[in-house]
């Protein structure tokens, strides 16, 4: 740590983004696809004039100057779609996935923490719901309350924290044998503030690469959903164009293509930047 | 006479495989520094936790334990939570490991007093920051934004028994506060604890393996052995003239500058296993002093020691 410091810091580059091009390339490049993704998303309007609804009659055209990745089967442009499904792929992920950390971190603390049979009975939900065919359930959920945005965080949400709060148990169980814990509570803190202050500031670096995996996971669970024609059709995700891109495979190569790459980039993006953070020293450096 | 602030009655502390602590009785004055010595696994660390009710839960305490006349054992958990860190405090073992590797050494210290009714953020940083210098540490604004991997061991020690001060307890219990440290911070240590004890009154419970540590500082010293007090009195006299073979065969185990010894003699055998009952004296298979009355029935601690033949040693 203390070498990066003192290396000559080239004029033209600011001492974070030298630091940040010597961490792990998979860091690097994960963090590279999140950010062109994320920015893609946010900045649609600028990239875009095209209203993603907008119907016209320059049904399937090819990608050409005009509209960059063609037109769809109704002529809405494909570059628009691309950008706004996004919007919905990304905040179904994000929500789903803090949904799930938050559940999985807290019943992770609570079993790890005090172990026992609150542990057993804790530990047993979580096989339950570890055994349960996620995307199956998922299927059959969502199809009996309805689709919708709400109900696809929800479903995702609350299928998805067992792994996290797995991950959370086994580090809390270290970590409450350390001195620090009895320190904390000889100094006279009671159990809930041990928890939040002293236990949850030290597996907040696994939450990351945890929640990281768990945003890509749950883009998935919701493409795969909207594939199978459960999405909500008034905020189109990348799931549903491809689902609707199928029906002109061999005829609109665009339509499945361009979908299909922007999630494979947000999904690889972020399965390296979990590994990468998982390798970093803030991890290492706490797991010990 | 004043009244005792701590007092130990027939201490048991057991658990399911065994007793690790039997009996165990002896007073703390206020201002009083008292050492505590022992081998490994001889219930000195169990004693002084039961005092805060730091024990593992399948832990069974009996006896009596009472803090300036109050009940611990009968405390409710609101209680034991408003004593800890207050009225009595502890330093622990390695100061490695006793601070949150994830939050400042400032923060940590201030929320020992947070925890005990004191909110006011500008009182709070400036009540650490005199606490830091208190125990040595220069610059101690700056240094109280640090983080642990920040401090030396012997910074951190200090911070620690900063820490464990920050209330004003009447009682420290310092539990083998010097063994993780380099011999010159030991010496810094036990100076700290020495003005602490004279500039506020603190009454200090010492745990250590370490004689020489008790011999500088305690004015007491208690001698325990497979979970008893086996010998109890002012230091210099157990030192010079001990009165238990334990303490005996424990003091020329110890290497000396002062005379020549030649080699030093270990005690022959092994500590009681503490899960299989032993009859008599527990020291009765390492004693070169034993009779036949020790192998049949315990001695009591009398006079401060606890042993049916008393040889002149």
């Amino acid at each position: 740590m203390k070498t990066a410091a003192t290396l000559p810091t080239p004029w033209f580059a600011p001492a974070w983004l030298v630091r940040f091009l010597r961490s792990p390339i998979s860091t690097v490049v994960g963090s590279l696809l999140v950010l062109v993704v994320v920015a893609g998303v946010i900045l649609a309007p600028l990239i875009t004039h095209a209203d993603p609804m907008a119907l016209s009659s320059d049904t399937l055209l090819e990608p050409a100057w005009a509209h960059p990745m063609g037109t769809d089967d109704l002529g809405r442009d494909e570059l628009a779609r691309v950008l706004y499904g996004g919007r919905a792929s990304l905040v179904i992920g994000l929500f789903s996935a803090l949904l799930s950390v938050i559940l999985g971190m807290t019943i992770g603390m609570v079993a790890g923490f005090f172990g026992g049979a609150i542990d057993e009975t804790l530990m047993r939900i979580t096989e339950a719901f570890q055994i349960l065919p996620k995307l199956l359930v998922a299927v059959v959920v969502v199809s009996l309350i309805g689709s919708g945005l709400t109900n696809e965080v929800l479903v995702i949400g609350l299928l998805s924290w067992p792994a996290t709060a797995r991950v959370i148990r086994g580090r809390v169980q270290v970590i409450r044998h350390e001195e620090f814990i009895a320190a904390a509570e000889m100094s006279g803190a009671s159990w809930l503030r041990v928890l939040v202050r002293h236990v949850a500031p030290n597996v907040v670096s696994f939450l990351l690469v945890s929640a990281s995996l768990q945003v890509a996971s749950a883009i998935m669970s919701e493409s795969f959903l909207s594939f199978l024609g459960l999405g909500d059709p008034a905020h189109p995700s990348w799931g549903l164009l491809l689902q609707q891109g199928q029906l002109f495979l061999s005829d609109a190569w665009w339509l499945t293509t361009f979908p299909g790459i922007a999630l494979a980039m947000t999904i690889l993006g972020l399965n390296l930047l979990g590994d990468g953070v998982s390798g970093s020293r803030i991890v290492a450096g706490s797991r010990r | 006479m004043s009244e005792p602030v701590l007092s130990i009655r027939d201490l048991h502390v057991s658990f399911p495989t065994a007793t690790v602590v039997q009996g165990v009785s002896f007073d703390v004055m206020p201002g009083e520094i008292v050492g505590v010595v022992g081998e490994s696994g001889s219930g000195k660390s169990m004693t002084a936790r039961s005092v805060l009710r730091l024990l593992p839960k399948s832990a069974r305490l009996g006896g009596s334990i009472r803090f300036r006349g109050q009940e611990v054992l009968d405390m409710s958990p609101a209680d034991i939570r408003a004593m800890r860190g207050a009225l009595v405090s502890m330093v622990f073992q390695d100061p490695m490991t006793s601070f949150n590797p994830v939050l400042r050494i400032g923060d940590q210290i201030a929320e020992a007093m947070t925890l005990h009714g004191q909110k006011d953020r500008k009182t709070l940083s400036d009540r650490v920051a005199s606490l830091l210098a208190s125990v040595g540490i220069g610059n101690p604004k700056a240094r109280a934004r640090a983080y642990p991997h920040e401090f030396s061991g012997g910074m951190r020690q200090r911070a620690l028994t900063a820490m464990a001060v920050a209330n004003g307890p009447a009682l420290l219990i310092a539990d083998e506060p010097t063994t993780a440290l380099d011999v010159t911070v030991q010496d810094q240590i036990l100076q700290l604890m020495r003005d602490l004890n004279a500039t506020s009154g603190t009454a200090i419970l010492l745990i250590t393996h370490n004689i020489a540590v008790v011999a500088s500082l305690c004015r007491r010293l208690i001698v325990m052995y497979a979970g008893r007090v086996v010998e109890d009195g002012p230091t210099d006299e157990v030192l010079t003239a001990p009165r238990h073979p334990y303490t005996w065969s424990l003091l020329q185990s110890v290497p000396r500058l002062d005379r020549a010894t030649g080699r030093l003699v270990a005690i022959k055998g092994q500590p009681p296993d503490p899960a299989e009952p032993l009859a008599g004296c527990k020291f009765h298979p390492r004693c070169p002093w034993v009779e036949e009355r020790c192998t049949r029935d315990e001695p009591p601690l009398e006079d401060g020691v606890r042993c049916w033949v008393r040889p002149a040693l």
